[in-house]
């Protein structure tokens, strides 16, 4: 069966089973109530390249559907409810093995520990948990060694880390309830293609693979983030969402072949993590005219606050002092700072985000932690950015802050040239627009020219360093 | 393990000099000759973000920020002209190479146990 047809048929009806179930139970009830009707549909389709000699690269997709996917976890179940271990740490490295494992300990009741890469050393928080990696082995726990978990009425406990973007990362206690909180189980969203550009094993990508999966979707896993590959994953495993970083996803339109996107069916784009400017939207709208665009607002600490589907850059000004859908309130402090009151009876909270009115719509201008500061004087890296990318030739920009003993901070960009061009020159004219455009101690004074900007792990863009 | 460069003072005086071309000719204003008494402010202008902008140059090309690491007894000297650099500079090479031959010695040392 291919792709098209597994998919074709339509699986809204198993909603109100799922949502019927308690809410940890909902992954793993979700994925073996499709696997009982459409066994042979892809749940996750990965790619992973392979080196041939020095310079190719062979790409191998693998496809787990979800009959595949069904059987993991209820293998993975009967042995946790034989041994009971007090918490599972997932150091799964492939997808399906992390998603089994989610599946498994909602459905056991099994606290469960969801850590990236960089948040491995926080393991030694969690005492006693037990490490599963792909290989999905429960070992037999000895009599008497290890505390066992009760089988409680009470949801368990998840834990994910924090992405380390403002600080070392920290574990974070969520809840099911939480982890679920923005699912959206209706007709329009089922059984279709969910682009995986984040790590899943970080919130946003957790939140990109419960839904694909609560929904009957595909998840579609490109080998790495390299643009030209996430195009072609998009083309050929029939992406229809998209969800990414405003960074990733600039990324992926400045520098991939743009002809290699002609075939795709992106129906939703789905942007978070960061503000998105005009530019970016516009671009987006060029290639991907069928595409609606939904601009996520989202804290580590709030969760999802608002969203934004009018394709255009920050949020109607009308919405100050107004109840939002979902009920929040957001109001401007007078230094600008956004400050967001999820409901009527929890505190107000500060966001660190910094907006700006410009007519009927207030834009984010930063965060205030990435703000440099030259001798005192503030500026705003998201706005030499604009500079810089309007500058015939540069493709792409980064800009950030280097330490100095003279001026505390001074402003550092990376600049993309256009290929084949010379990048001497473009570096050259790139710093006299700036000089033109903006205030002196704005104007970037180390500029190097690269192949492609830093981004974090989490896909966005690094505002310190150097 | 060797320094990035060698200490000499010609050495240090043709990077410090290239820094300012370059601080210079990003800022719109053309190169023009140095010499150790050149004043870095009245003879060509540079103000405290053409020395930031200078002082990170130096240490991409020096491997060396004499301003970050902490003053001798008696507090930094004035900076004022081009040789005022070139001498803050120059000791800062000397140091970092001292560093680098006392870990050879220490390493040797070691070895001979």
């Amino acid at each position: 069966m291919t792709i098209a047809s597994a998919d074709a048929v339509s699986l809204s009806h198993l909603f109100p089973t799922i949502l019927d179930a308690p809410v940890e139970d909902r992954l793993a009830t979700a994925i073996c109530a499709v696997a009982a009707e459409v066994p042979d549909r892809a749940a996750i389709v990965s790619s992973a390249g392979v080196n041939i000699g020095s310079t190719s690269t062979l790409y191998q997709r693998s496809t787990t559907d979800y009959a595949n996917l069904a059987r993991r976890i209820t293998q993975l179940e009967a042995r946790l409810a034989e041994t009971r271990p007090i918490g599972i740490v997932a150091r799964a490295k492939r997808v399906e093995s992390l998603i089994a494992i989610a599946a498994a300990c909602g459905r056991q009741h099994v606290p469960l520990a969801i850590l990236a890469e960089d948040a491995r050393d926080l393991i030694g928080e969690l005492h006693d948990w037990l490490i599963l990696d792909d290989s999905l082995i429960v070992p037999d726990l000895p009599p008497g060694t290890l505390p066992r978990s009760e089988f409680e009425t009470v949801p368990p406990r998840i834990v994910v880390a924090t992405s380390g973007t403002s600080g070392p990362p920290k574990l974070v206690d969520h809840s099911w309830d939480s982890l679920l909180a923005a699912a959206r189980l209706a007709e329009q969203w089922q059984g279709r293609g969910w682009l995986l550009v984040y790590d899943a094993t970080r919130w946003a990508g957790i939140q990109v693979w419960l839904q694909a999966l609560l929904t009957g979707g595909r998840i579609v896993v490109p080998a790495s983030r390299d643009p030209d590959t996430v195009v072609r994953a998009v083309v050929d495993d029939e992406v229809a969402i998209l969800p990414g970083t405003p960074t990733l996803l600039r990324r992926v339109l400045t520098s991939a072949d743009r002809d290699l996107l002609s075939g795709n069916v992106v129906e939703r784009i789905t942007l978070g993590g960061e503000a998105a400017d005009g530019p970016l939207l516009e671009m987006v709208q060029e290639v991907f005219p069928r595409a609606k665009v939904t601009q996520v607002y989202a804290t580590t600490e709030l969760g999802e606050v608002f969203r934004v589907t009018d394709g255009k850059a920050g949020f109607p000004a009308a919405w100050i002092g107004k109840s939002l859908p979902g009920g929040a309130h957001v109001r401007v402090r007078r230094d600008g700072e956004l400050l967001v009151q999820l409901h009527r009876d929890t505190a107000e909270v500060a966001t660190g985000d910094l907006v700006e009115q410009t007519g009927d719509r207030y834009e984010f201008v930063g965060r205030r932690s990435d703000v440099i500061v030259v001798g005192g004087a503030k500026v705003y890296p998201k706005r030499v950015e604009e500079v810089l990318r309007d500058v015939p030739g540069v493709v792409e920009a980064r800009v950030y802050a280097v330490p100095s003993p003279i001026t505390g901070e001074l402003v550092a960009a990376e600049i993309v040239p256009a290929a084949e061009a010379d990048g001497g020159r473009i570096r050259d004219a790139a710093i006299a627009r700036c000089r033109e455009k903006l205030e002196p101690h704005a104007v970037p004074r180390v500029v190097d020219c690269v192949e492609k900007t830093a981004t974090t792990a989490a896909g966005k863009t690094p505002r310190r360093g150097r | 393990m060797t320094p990035p460069v060698s200490n000499t003072t010609r050495d240090v005086f043709s990077a410090v000099s290239a820094s300012i071309a370059a601080v210079l000719r990003d800022t719109g204003r053309s190169p023009r000759p140095l010499e150790p008494s050149t004043l870095l402010s009245a003879d060509i202008g540079l103000d405290s973000l053409d020395l930031a902008q200078t002082v990170v140059i130096l240490e991409r090309t020096l491997a060396v920020d004499p301003f970050r690491t902490a003053p001798a007894e008696g507090g930094r000297p004035a900076i004022r002209t081009v040789g005022d650099l070139v001498s803050l500079y120059e000791r800062a090479v000397a140091a970092t190479s001292n560093q680098f031959t006392n870990q050879a010695d220490f390493s040797e040392r070691v070895s001979e146990k």
